[in-house]
């Protein structure tokens, strides 16, 4: 099975400027592999991320610079390197004198960014129905395989990683850097309540069988049911596990029962208002 | 009043009713897309020095209508065909969501003005004033996404229109185009009266077809003339 790295680098140049537009889409691009780079801090975003996505690092979470150093054998500035990285996606906020907090997203923030994601996978999933060749498709489903393995295993990590390998084909197929920009834009944003580990059976069974729905409408070359699915999917089982994962979240950190949500909402201010 | 106020404020108006003056030009096409600007004919023309001249030039410039080229001075923007098929869809999505979410959000206070700003639109539509025109078209599409009342939307939306933006004045209508864009604009309205989101969503996108059509034609046409 072909396994397709997720780029630590976006594919397209942040400034807008179209960088695979000129190309016809094509395999080489989905398949080229993304330039390695050696430098310790990049090293770290990739394990930094998986510890947000796995909840090990929880959104609204302060975090733990001197474990993280022990625990990955570094001093603390390759550390904050890498930090750096993770906030200007959105993904940290750092604070002034109080360093790094998980970015927390509301449910205002969701209610906005969501429809704006859905109709960005749905123009997408049209264009790639449009522009993929029967080998791209095959590629497709090729991930589309090994994320239903990782399902059937219960291997969350891999499971999210091919998930977000497949939406991302869809953007590659469709050949528009602007519409990739926008779309790693707005993923940036709620990058902290999509591609999560969700733990509600209901929900997983409801995205894989949309995905499923999803890629034979591709190999049906489907453009319009591609494009319906897409926008469906992340308008009702994504944006459903999303919301699960906040409130999830939020009654984690909930104070005791005993204790009014007052005044915990007071500190919990700058990470985003989620007391509702 | 204090002198120093007074004083700013024509020089402050000087620039950007000069900003205006070049957009009627571009608009009526005196000034065409991909056009080098000579700065001293406008200098002559206008009876104004270069400094607030370049001024507006910036002003244009940030608006996205004009190019300023280090040593090689300012031309009118153009945007490329491949441009157009790469932005156009993706504008038709985002006004699809203005339109379905502003279905389900506005006031009937919003539909009246939205409603005051599209018979006034057709006003200079009638009286063929093709600058009013656009002023006002501009402004409808931007109240559906005011409506909305969604701030990263109008925020991509924004970064779409700069790019847009030029191409809006390279398009020479002919009133069959014209008289087709006031036909959605027409259907655009009882969509929205109607609250039909759905409806609302599915015009927006066809307009936005029609309207990459429109500017496809007006830039297979400049490479024509320029080519004779």
């Amino acid at each position: 099975m072909i396994d397709f790295p997720i780029p630590a680098v976006p594919a397209y140049s942040s400034t807008g400027k179209r960088t695979g537009s000129q190309k016809p889409p094509g395999k080489d691009r989905m398949s080229s592999a993304p330039i390695v780079r050696h430098s310790l801090h990049e090293s770290l975003v990739a394990p930094l991320r998986e510890m947000i996505l796995q909840g090990e690092l929880r959104p609204g979470e302060k975090v733990p610079e001197e474990q993280l150093s022990e625990r990955f054998g570094v001093s603390r500035t390759p550390i904050r390197e890498a930090l750096k990285v993770l906030a200007a996606e959105g993904v940290l906020q750092i604070l002034p004198h109080r360093g790094a907090i998980v970015a927390r997203i509301t449910e205002e923030q969701i209610e906005e960014l969501f429809p704006i994601m859905a109709s960005l996978e749905r123009l997408a999933g049209l264009l790639a129905c449009q522009n993929a060749t029967d080998a791209d498709i095959a590629r497709v489903r090729a991930l589309h395989e090994r994320m239903l393995e990782c399902y059937a295993s219960g291997d969350e990590i891999e499971y999210l990683r091919h998930n977000r390998l497949i939406h991302e084909a869809f953007f590659t197929l469709a050949g528009n850097a602007t519409l990739s920009a926008f779309y790693q834009q707005i993923l940036t944003r709620i990058h902290a309540c999509r591609f999560v580990v969700r733990k509600n059976r209901e929900h997983w069974q409801a995205a894989v069988d949309e995905h499923t729905q999803m890629i034979e409408a591709l190999e049906a070359r489907d453009a319009m049911r591609l494009a319906a699915l897409l926008e469906t999917h992340v308008t009702g089982t994504t944006v459903g596990i999303a919301r699960a994962f906040i409130r999830r979240i939020d009654a984690d950190a909930a104070p005791t029962e005993a204790a009014p949500a007052k005044p915990r909402a007071r500190g919990r201010r700058l990470s985003g208002v989620l007391t509702d | 009043m204090v002198p120093s106020e007074t004083a700013l404020i024509p020089r402050r108006s000087l620039h950007h009713e000069l900003a205006s003056q070049l957009r009627d030009m571009m608009v009526r096409g005196d000034l065409k897309a991909g056009d080098k600007i000579n700065e001293q004919a406008l200098c002559q023309r206008f009876g104004v020095s270069r400094t607030p001249l370049r001024e507006a030039l910036k002003v244009l410039a940030s608006d996205g209508l004009v190019i300023l080229a280090p040593n090689r001075g300012a031309s009118v923007a153009r945007i490329s065909p491949g441009e157009v098929d790469e932005l156009f869809p993706i504008m038709g999505a985002m006004e699809a969501l203005a339109g379905e979410t502003a279905c389900a959000r506005a006031t009937d206070a919003d539909i009246a003005v939205v409603q005051a700003l599209h018979d006034e639109m057709l006003a200079f539509y009638r009286a063929g004033d093709p600058a009013g025109y656009l002023r006002l078209n501009r402004q409808i599409h931007e109240s559906f996404f005011d409506i909305a009342g969604n701030t990263s939307l109008t925020q991509l939306y924004r970064t779409l229109m700069v790019r847009i933006h030029a191409v809006r004045f390279t398009a020479q209508k002919s009133m069959e185009r014209w008289r087709e864009a006031v036909e959605d604009h027409e259907e655009m309205m009882a969509a929205l009266k109607a609250r039909d989101g759905a409806r609302l969503g599915a015009i927006l996108k066809e307009h936005l077809r029609h309207k990459a059509a429109m500017v496809l034609e007006a830039l297979n046409q400049l490479d024509s003339e320029a080519a004779e």
